[in-house]
């Protein structure tokens, strides 16, 4: 008896409160109500971060990172030149072992301190120290000196482009000296300085951040910009849509094909693409039989369904590879070959392979969660049925696919690992050693190339990249057609992203060597 | 993991069959539940020859046709790739019946051997394994079979695997229970008495007479690995693609949901009614075995 | 009694070290490389011999267990994989999400669940009792993420009454101070009086809560039922009847009271499958809980996080068994 009581009595409460909750709603305090005009809320498929320190980060978190810290340099794609950014002014000696940056004056951190060379020192030797995330770009430096207040010299182990390697969109951020003294865990609990014109006011790890305009920041605000945003994760697509179209939110990327095609009907959104350096490769095991044979591999390339990829699958979110380098970057060329969805070419080059297809099933490892692949792989899987090969599609996180590809044992590794690769600062090499550098110890060169003579040319190329880049570019394209002849890769296809924002928002730009960051201060309305 | 507090509760016996089958034919739903369940295992049978696009399955893709609303060519439309969703949900029939039986199988493999060595052995043997079970039981439903395929490694084979180690203690109890019943009955002192190894006893006498009640309970269980074998893989820890389970179809789908709501939707009705029918069944048979209901 | 309930704690803590044992041996067997994961792409040998020194792997593993033990005493299960936050902490921020959708689950569960028993057992043998039992074999056959889906399908996008996701509107979060005591909105905004909050934390709770809520209400009607027709059978009833005592009274007043503790045993023993399910179906409400912490956490094969996930919800599972069986041991009429 008492029980049912007491069910009804709270259910006699739940009414009565959403009875006075539905007739009062004025009374309720408003935080922040009247800069409501400048906000910006860009939602998310994904976490704005994972880790808050900007020595570390080498994920997500970019996008907070490049608008509350800055680098010495910044990488203008439109252009392909290096421009200043913290940096004033910056000189290499003859033999590219040694850099001198000078100093902007008169910027102020976050915390009040001043930017100075001690501080550009301070900040590069934590992250070198620290040793995490994509720290590896400064391999080449042996030691950072102070020349005096506002002048810095980096001395090298090797040449470097160290101009270019200032405006990497990882690992490269000026902090202010005394928050460089703190543990990533001080970081993580939303504190911070750096130099950009936004400060963190609040971070939920895997949730949310909000960022304010920092009011000493060493460019002049104008009335029209945005001096709050927020960014949030909102996982589906169709939520994200959803808050576009009711303008909620103003800037959301990565949406479903159909999210697109309806929001290109809606009047309140913009759909933008834009282009990425992100370049999908399928990696052939070229140690492993029957992979190990070139003809097999040509086989392979010609049985990869590009065209409905592109246009079915992508929906014009990306256009067929030209070799290793994606358009919009140095060493591109749209002259090189490309192999096309050609199932009796793709049958010649089988049977002069002389592998015999009967009951051979091959794997290809992709990263779990993207759709898209898992649509390609699919279609390529029905190709290759067609010619005999059964391919087993293994969805598997990256950590997992990864480790797969290292097993010392190559008959234990996937046969095509798909990669997505992007370059860890704007330069046509890093596809080259990345991908097709010897390794002694497995990294990413995930089709095993051992090629002495790339090796050599690569080298070259690096070398000249600071010197001569007009005869580094040739060097790049030659070894492009020989990849390429050789089938080291299925060149799939250049990423692109498409971005919806509200029809209202000007000033929308990304920059594809910062891939993610949109940088707010750029926005007007 | 339906019914775990009730399960313990059952000791089925399936003595009186003629009784069994007059209650079951007063009860109209467990009837119902019986013929539903020879129609999904007929259609999980005959599926291959009987869908209307048999080469949707993993042959063929037509991705100029995607995501097709429900017509009269396609009754439940087509998928990202143009595939027919009716004929890969039919055939999603033959994957989810096949799995489950494996899981099941592999549970009862691992939990008969070690509940008649438990109940026949008694003492610490005994209460070593049944500690193990409870350990083993005291892990939330599902949790212990996500831990076990992340760490293994996503796919259908593991997930049946993991199913079968977070399912075999409910077999090993059973059969438990049943051994040291079975160990007062004059047969089995009589072959004690003229020196017949355990081994032999366990294998000849307690295994094969505590087959019947472990087939009942594992038909009753089907429904429940059914749904467990759909959770993993809408986790993307079960089926991979292109294979047409239920669970993977939902979780795929999810990323076009709600404008192209078939393809979320008819998969999981499938998962409702073959679950549903078995569940139906499960709890009519308890019914059934039940004294109480008997006596009336 | 007070030596079974001794006994009963004794077993069940003994059953939570063997949890334990089972996750460390699963946590350190199965995986290849952990140091390598912490340190991330393109690490030197070095520094994943660094960082093994530092997670304490290049120890034997008796020791690793007994570090393990410890820190676990401690509270401290390590380290994300992915995050690199102590899991703990990790943990204390989504646990109020997914304990506010459990509890509201619960909350259903018993205002719907129970009555659905009662008058089951009632009208036995009858339509409603047929539609009743069907309702409830129905709603254990259903899978929790597909019911999730269906009820957005239907009050989102068809009806447009029920928001999509999310524990509020973006307008709450963004104009309105949130408060934040215990993490539960629907409590804090209570608390605070502040019901233009707890408005919208409830519009958006409702279709979790009832997708969750539907496992145990189907369980609570069926157990309801049948320990109700259990005790209506049983001879004391019969004499209260013989009595002359009204039909209505002798259900509510007598028989009611002896179902509660079954009851009570079934529903806090389906709290335990309420909270795996949360797993399966926060994710898709966008529910910023545990459920989508496992989510993350399993497709990024971050094992630490995993496994404290499992060592936290299979802890609540072995206390809320032991409560269940205190329960049934409290019962007077259950001779031990």
């Amino acid at each position: 008896m008492k029980n049912k009581r007491l069910i009804s009595l709270l259910l006699v409460i739940v009414l009565v409160v959403s009875l006075i909750a539905g007739c009062s709603g004025g009374g309720t305090t408003k935080g922040g109500g009247e800069g409501a005009k400048n906000l910006l809320f860009q939602a998310n498929g994904n976490t704005p971060y994972i880790n808050l320190d900007p020595s570390v980060e080498n994920s997500n978190g970019v996008m907070v990172l490049h608008n509350t810290y800055e680098m010495l340099t910044y990488y203008n794609y439109e252009t392909g030149k290096i421009d200043p950014m913290l940096a004033e002014s910056w000189s290499a000696s003859e033999d590219g072992k040694s850099w001198t940056f000078k100093i902007k004056e008169g910027v102020k951190f976050h915390d009040g301190t001043d930017l100075n060379a001690e501080a550009v020192k301070k900040s590069i030797d934590r992250t070198m120290e620290l040793g995490l995330g994509a720290s590896f770009i400064w391999d080449s430096v042996e030691s950072i000196e102070l020349i005096d207040k506002y002048e810095v010299k980096f001395n090298l182990k090797y040449p470097a482009p160290i101009d270019l390697i200032a405006s990497a969109a990882y690992a490269a951020f000026i902090i202010s000296p005394d928050a460089a003294e703190k543990d990533s865990d001080w970081f993580n609990q939303g504190n911070g300085a750096g130099t950009g014109p936004y400060k963190i006011q609040k971070a939920v790890a895997g949730e949310e951040v909000v960022l304010e305009k920092f009011d000493d920041y060493w460019r002049p605000w104008k009335e029209n910009q945005y001096t709050s945003i927020i960014m949030k994760k909102v996982p589906e697509s169709s939520a994200r849509r959803q808050l576009l179209e009711k303008e909620e939110a103003q800037i959301s990327v990565n949406f479903s094909t159909t999210d697109i095609e309806a929001m290109k009907k809606s009047d309140k959104v913009q759909i933008v693409q834009r282009p990425l350096y992100d370049t999908v490769v399928g990696c052939l095991n070229t140690e492993k039989y029957p992979l190990d044979n070139v003809d097999f591999r040509r086989a392979l390339s010609y049985a990869f369904p590009y065209e409905e990829t592109v246009n079915n699958v992508l929906e014009g979110q990306g256009v067929q590879s030209h070799g290793l380098i994606p358009g919009g970057l140095w060493g591109h060329s749209e002259d090189l070959m490309q192999y096309n969805f050609d199932l009796d070419k793709a049958k010649e080059y089988l049977d002069k392979s002389g592998v015999k297809t009967d009951g051979l099933t091959i794997e290809m490892t992709i990263s779990s969660g993207y759709d898209e692949y898992r649509n390609f792989a699919q279609l390529f899987q029905i190709n290759l049925k067609k010619l005999g090969i059964n391919l087993e599609i293994r969805e598997m996180s990256w950590d997992a696919q990864w480790e797969k590809a290292k097993n010392p044992n190559p008959k234990d590794r996937q046969d095509i690992f798909l990669f997505i690769w992007w370059p860890d600062y704007p330069s046509p090499i890093s596809w080259f050693e990345g991908l097709v550098r010897s390794e002694d110890k497995i990294f990413f060169n995930l089709s095993y190339i051992k090629n002495t003579d790339l090796d050599a040319k690569m080298h070259e190329a690096s070398m000249l990249t600071v010197t001569d880049r007009d005869k580094a570019e040739q060097i790049m394209i030659d070894m492009q057609k020989e990849i390429i002849d050789e089938a080291y890769f299925i060149h799939m296809y250049d990423k692109s992203a498409t971005y919806g924002i509200s029809k209202d928002l000007k000033g929308f730009t990304t920059n594809p060597a910062y891939p993610t960051v949109v940088r707010y201060f750029d926005l007007y309305k | 993991m339906n019914y775990s507090v009730i399960k313990e509760t059952i000791k089925p016996k399936i003595k009186v069959f003629k009784e069994s089958i007059y209650l079951l034919r007063r009860n109209k739903l467990t009837a119902i539940a019986l013929y539903l369940i020879l129609a999904i295992v007929l259609i999980a049978i005959l599926s291959p020859y009987i869908i209307p696009y048999p080469e949707h399955i993993s042959d063929e893709a037509n991705i100029q046709n995607k995501f097709m609303p429900p017509s009269g060519k396609h009754f439940f439309g087509t998928d990202e790739l143009g595939r027919d969703i009716f004929s890969r949900v039919l055939y999603g029939t033959r994957v989810s019946i096949s799995t489950g039986i494996l899981a099941v199988g592999l549970a009862v493999l691992i939990g008969i051997p070690l509940g008649a060595i438990a109940g026949f052995r008694g003492g610490v043997i005994d209460e070593v394994i049944m500690r193990i079970t409870d350990m083993f039981l005291s892990f939330p439903p599902l949790l212990l079979a996500i831990v076990l395929v992340s760490l293994l490694g996503p796919s259908l084979n593991n997930a049946i695997i993991a199913i079968a180690v977070s399912w075999w203690p409910w077999y090993t109890r059973l059969v438990r229970g049943q051994a040291i019943s079975l160990k007062e009955r004059k047969f089995i002192q009589a072959a004690q008495t003229i020196g017949t190894p355990d081994y032999k006893i366990i294998l000849k006498h307690i295994i094969p007479n505590t087959i019947s009640p472990v087939i009942v309970q594992a038909s009753m269980d089907m429904g429940g690995v059914i749904l467990t074998i759909a959770s993993l893989s809408f986790l993307g820890l079960g089926a991979q693609p292109p294979t047409p389970e239920w669970g993977l179809m939902i979780s795929i789908s999810r990323k076009y949901f709600p404008d192209v709501w078939w393809y979320s939707i008819f998969p999981g009705l499938a998962i409702f009614v073959t679950v549903l029918a078995f569940n139906l069944l499960g709890d009519g048979v308890r019914e059934i075995l039940d004294p109480k209901t008997r006596k009336k | 009694m007070k030596k079974y309930i001794f006994k009963r704690i004794i077993t069940g803590i003994i059953v939570l070290l063997g949890v334990i044992t089972i996750t460390f041996i699963m946590a350190r067997v199965i995986p290849s490389d952990p140091a390598a994961k912490w340190v991330g792409p393109k690490a030197t040998p070095e520094q994943i011999a660094m960082a093994e020194k530092e997670l304490g792997l290049d120890k034997p593993m008796p020791v690793q267990y007994a570090n393990y033990i410890r820190d676990l005493l401690k509270g401290n299960l390590g380290r994300s994989l992915r995050t690199k936050q102590p899991i703990t902490q990790e943990l204390a921020a989504y646990i109020p999400a997914t304990l506010e959708i459990v509890i509201f689950g619960f909350l259903l569960a018993v205002i719907i669940g129970i009555p659905l028993g009662i008058y089951s057992a009632k009208q036995k043998d009858k339509m409603l009792d047929h539609v009743s039992r069907f309702f409830s074999i129905g709603s254990v056959s259903l899978p929790a993420f597909w019911v999730a889906l269906f009820l957005q399908l239907v009050f989102y996008k068809k009806l447009g009454l029920l928001p999509l996701g999310g524990r509020l509107s973006l307008e709450t979060t963004i104009f309105y101070n949130v408060p934040d005591i215990t993490g539960m909105l629907l409590l804090d905004s209570l608390i605070t009086s502040n019901f233009m909050i707890f408005k919208d934390a409830f519009i958006h709770i409702i279709l979790p809560g009832i997708t969750i809520a539907l496992y145990p209400i189907g369980l609570v009607a069926r157990m309801t039922r049948s320990a109700l027709l259990e005790v209506l059978n049983e001879d004391y009833i019969a004499s209260i009847r013989s009595y002359g005592v009204s039909e209505t009274k002798v259900l509510w007043k007598y028989a009611l009271k002896n179902t509660l503790g079954p009851t009570a045993t079934v529903l806090t023993l389906s709290l335990g499958y309420t909270l795996v399910n949360t797993f399966l179906i926060e994710t898709i409400f966008s529910w910023p809980g545990l459920g989508n912490y496992v989510a993350t956490a399993v497709t990024t094969l971050d094992y630490p996080a995993i496994i404290g996930v499992t060592i936290f919800s299979a802890t609540c599972y072995v206390i809320l068994n032991l409560i269940a069986d205190l329960i049934i041991a409290l019962d007077p009429r259950i001779r031990l």
